[in-house]
């Protein structure tokens, strides 16, 4: 019995409701992967839930959202949780289910991504090491960046980060 | 006589330097002899064992990130190298090094990497930066490269190697800049050395147990900072998957273990990790800053 309505490779809303991890997500694309090792299908996102089914090394699945250590996966067994260390995720990856933006936006970022890679310098092989001349004036350029104590903890503050224990 | 009790007096005093604090011989005068020099020698040399002074560590790393800068330029995207220095800053303020001047730069490389100089300079490149997905993830990537500058991974790794020549001489070169802004023989030369080192150490990476070391700290400093650890182990993931087929992360796995393999590595400390329920990733804010 599905526990889950599943849209195609999205995951529906619902699925993510009582998670305060995922409160703000929408729906998330899902990546491909495959079990490393025989693990458990489990119901939700810790050990001691129900287990939904056992799957075997090297089963395909689709990977939705992440929390914790667990991803949510949809499988040809069902759907649930697998720990995240079972799980490959598949080459040509370039997101996992980390990201809250549709599937509109994150066609927008790659689009984005693939300008900035084309105009991104290839310049950290060995080589290019070798050949470097050292820029001191590239070095007073962080300056400009520079975060104080204060400001950095302001930052964390604004997340509701904690602030150092000291 | 006189001066060869003064001479015999002197040479028990400088051996007992090499072993004691230097502080205790300022302004000591023995004979009429004034022996702060004495303890200034002692000084260098104690340093030269037990580690470098921060001012050294920093014009080490100065020039080290210099190498790394005439490698690759840092992105002119002001947004994302702001965004970047915050969340690193705030990072540091959990760390053993709270108070040393931490830099962070976003190189403009589309190759996959990131990497530390000592004295709290840190990179990431663009490529890497554009493949994450949250706060949570940037700030394991930094909190790596935090974990190598604290554990003093990469003047280890010169010292070692004995790539900076003898270390003695590393204390003589600080310091020793030209009032007019131009750099002075010694210091010139100390740069020379830095540099040609910097290649070395860049080029060969750090041992791998510098690397594991390294990952384990930064699960722990992610989770004292209230980020999400496992996202950490999302980004290895992802390196996982893309390093096959991807000729940008050449340099990054030459000197590095394989992804897969430090996986395993984190799979170990992953098991005893405590992770509060309150940790966060903040997809959204990193969205926001750096797209």
């Amino acid at each position: 019995m599905r526990k889950y309505t599943i849209t195609n490779t999205r995951f529906a809303p619902r699925l993510l409701l009582g998670s305060c991890l995922l409160a703000t997500a929408l729906a998330v694309q899902a990546d491909t992967g495959q079990t490393t090792a025989a693990t458990e299908l489990k119901q939700a996102p810790n050990a001691s839930s129900a287990t939904v089914s056992q799957l075997s090394a090297g089963q395909s699945l689709q990977i939705g959202t992440r929390q914790g250590a667990w991803y949510q996966v949809k499988t040809p067994q069902g759907e649930g949780w697998v720990r995240m260390l079972s799980v490959r995720l598949q080459g040509g990856t370039t997101r996992s289910g980390e990201s809250t933006m549709s599937g509109l936006a994150s066609l927008a970022q790659a689009s984005r991504s693939n300008t900035t890679v084309a105009t991104g310098v290839r310049g950290l092989s060995r080589q290019q090491l070798q050949n470097a001349q050292e820029d001191l004036a590239e070095v007073a350029r962080m300056n400009q960046y520079q975060v104080s104590a204060t400001e950095a903890q302001q930052f964390a503050q604004a997340a509701g980060l904690p602030a150092p224990r000291r | 006589m006189r001066y060869s009790t003064t001479i015999s007096r002197l040479t028990i005093l400088l051996a007992s330097v090499l072993v004691m604090s230097c502080a205790a011989m300022r302004g000591v005068n023995v004979g009429g002899y004034d022996l702060t020099p004495l303890a200034d020698a002692g000084d260098k040399i104690a340093k030269s064992t037990a580690g470098s002074t921060e001012q050294e560590e920093t014009e080490i790393g100065r020039h080290m990130a210099g190498t790394l800068l005439g490698a690759s330029k840092l992105s002119r995207q002001q947004n994302q190298q702001r965004y970047v220095n915050r969340v690193g800053r705030l990072l540091t303020l959990h760390s053993t090094r709270p108070n040393l001047t931490w830099h962070f730069g976003v190189l403009n490389d589309s190759d996959v990497n990131a990497f530390a100089a000592p004295g709290g300079y840190v990179f990431v490149t663009s490529g890497l930066l554009n493949m994450l997905d949250s706060e949570a993830q940037l700030a394991g990537v930094l909190a790596h490269e935090i974990a190598h500058v604290t554990h003093k991974d990469y003047l280890n790794a010169m010292r070692s190697n004995n790539l900076l020549g003898a270390a003695l001489d590393v204390g003589a070169f600080v310091g020793s800049a030209a009032t007019d802004g131009k750099m002075s023989s010694t210091e010139r030369e100390f740069a020379q050395r830095v540099v040609n080192a910097s290649k070395q150490v860049y080029a060969r990476g750090l041992d791998k147990s510098d690397e594991y070391a390294a990952d384990k700290a930064a699960l722990d400093l992610m989770t004292d900072a209230g980020y999400d650890p496992y996202a950490f182990v999302a980004v290895m993931q992802k390196l996982e998957a893309r390093s096959a087929r991807d000729s940008g992360m050449a340099l990054l796995l030459q000197t590095h273990p394989s992804p897969t393999d430090r996986l395993a590595e984190m799979s170990t400390t992953m098991d005893t990790m405590r992770v509060p329920s309150t940790v966060q990733t903040l997809e959204k804010r990193f969205q926001q800053s750096v797209r």
